[in-house]
């Protein structure tokens, strides 16, 4: 159980990320993985560029720190491209870098508490712009249930029930057995529903 | 041992209506095109090897895979000539977060990380002061709400005016945030830029006009959707005209097959969904076109 047989592991940390402290080998292809795929830096981009700063949102990353998150993605998918076995898809494989990064991203978040109340200011866009305003409020009440979640049961019911991968693939982006993530997935269900069932009573979504 | 995958939450029938419509909101809310467009070139850049950045740390971009640096001396060329207009809509796209903040200013712990993207972000200083300038225009004209007298293009005939009478006093300023970037970037087809406001914005040059014209026409669209699907649609038409082969095509066609739907002519809009997804299988619209037309028959 756990994450004891990732098929990938990153043995940096945001930290080390942050400071550029990265080893200067990493520039070698290992000449173990003959099957790593030749991916220019645009191709991998344009595969994940679509979905990695959503599925960091929702992962907990604050909005502010979302473009900040998913440009360090694409740092690390780049970096350990040579990783990259090729077993999985490259979005699976790019979503279970995702969760690293939005791990870190939330640990800092947690570090400073006034971080916690960060989507409050999203509310001061320009009045006209109503479907920001809208998209916004939708983001805020999704959080709000999402942050009922502890961060294993999260990551599995964000891939799943938001990015919609497969069982299989959730597992295999999480690194851990399947029948955790069925487990993990059907707490997290449970609570979302109490979750959303206990909040109080809001204006009605469009 | 083989598990079939528990239903999803957003699908019918699985929990509360408003939890699954929070959720396919939250499915829905990908980076637009033209956000994409800028964070695959912003990775992009920053993978330029140290030869290619003079004044990049020796350290830096080390990292990049040997195969990327072909493609990062591309970006290094083109960023000089679209990094102010990709920046620009960049900034007008998030404009909630990073109103004035491009990508590559966020904070400053990002800027230190990504030194050497920073540097080829910023092509040459007048490219900058263009960037500069014009975002402080869109700035100014968001925050005095002030419409931006739009120079009316002898092709544009009859959209402008029923979008602006359609979408009436709500939209207002919105229309007015729509107009004011086609108007500081001339279009590609008119023939006079001097005919563009008293603000007297650098002419940027057509192919990036073209740009934001053509994501500034989708974005009225866009809007336009849940209150006029029809001027929505008409949008769209006028977005086949004009950019017959523009980059947000695939959006134009998601537009346009929800405009369909809200107007009850579900036959149009499934015939041309199929179309779509033939034609785009693996697009990131195809579920949310998917989606729209199964609504739209299941009312």
């Amino acid at each position: 159980m756990g994450f004891a047989n990732t098929p990938f592991t990153f043995d940096i940390t945001m930290k080390s990320l942050a400071a550029k402290q990265l080893p200067e080998d990493a520039a070698v292809p290992d000449p173990v993985s003959r099957r790593a795929p030749k991916l220019s830096a645009r191709e991998v981009a344009e595969q994940g560029a679509r979905f990695v700063p959503q599925v960091l949102r929702y992962l907990g990353v604050p909005e502010a720190s979302v473009l900040d998150a998913a440009q360090d993605v694409f740092v690390v998918a780049l970096r350990r491209l040579h990783d990259f076995e090729g077993r999985s898809a490259l979005k699976t494989w790019l979503y279970g870098i995702c969760v690293r990064v939005a791990h870190g991203y939330r640990r800092k978040s947690r570090a400073c508490r006034e971080a916690l109340v960060d989507v409050l200011p999203e509310m001061t866009v320009p009045a006209a712009q109503e479907d920001e305003v809208q998209r916004t409020e939708w983001r805020r009440q999704l959080t709000v249930l999402l942050d009922q979640l502890d961060e294993p049961q999260r990551d599995v019911f964000v891939l799943y029930e938001i990015q919609r991968l497969s069982m299989k693939d959730v597992a295999e982006a999480l690194g851990c057995p399947l029948q955790t993530a069925y487990s993990r997935h059907k707490a997290a269900r449970t609570r979302v529903i109490e979750a959303f069932q206990c909040r109080a009573p809001q204006e009605g979504l469009r | 041992m083989r598990f079939r995958d528990p239903p999803r939450l957003s699908d019918v029938g699985q929990g509360p209506d408003e939890l699954r419509s929070l959720l396919r909101h939250a499915q829905d809310d990908v980076l637009p095109a033209m956000g994409v467009e800028q964070l695959v070139r912003a990775v992009e850049s920053g993978t330029v090897t140290p030869s290619d950045s003079v004044s990049a740390p020796s350290q830096s971009g080390a990292e990049a895979p040997a195969s990327a640096t072909g493609l990062g001396r591309l970006a290094a060329i083109g960023a000089a000539g679209t990094t102010a207009v990709a920046i620009g809509i960049g900034v007008w796209l998030f404009g909630s977060t990073n109103r004035a903040k491009p990508i590559d200013s966020r904070s400053p712990a990002s800027a230190t990380a990504r030194s050497s993207a920073g540097e080829n972000q910023v092509p040459s200083p007048s490219a900058d002061a263009a960037l500069r300038s014009r975002e402080d225009r869109e700035t100014a004209a968001l925050a005095s709400g002030e419409a931006v007298p739009a120079p009316a293009s002898e092709e544009v005939t009859t959209a402008p005016t029923s979008h602006q009478e359609s979408i009436g006093p709500d939209f207002g300023s919105a229309a007015s945030g729509d107009r004011d970037l086609p108007s500081s970037a001339p279009r590609s087809s008119a023939k006079d830029p001097t005919s563009v406001d008293e603000l007297g914005p650098t002419p940027v040059r057509s192919g990036e006009s073209a740009q934001v014209d053509e994501y500034a026409l989708l974005r009225s669209a866009r809007q336009a959707i849940a209150t006029n699907p029809s001027l929505a649609l008409s949008l769209t038409n006028e977005h086949i005209r004009r950019f017959p082969k523009g980059m947000l095509g695939q959006e134009r066609e998601a537009i346009a097959i929800e405009a369909l739907v809200r107007l009850g002519r579900r036959q149009e809009a499934r015939a041309r969904a199929e179309q779509f997804v033939r034609a785009h299988p693996d697009s990131p619209y195809a579920q949310r076109i998917e989606r729209s037309t199964h609504l739209g028959s299941t009312p």
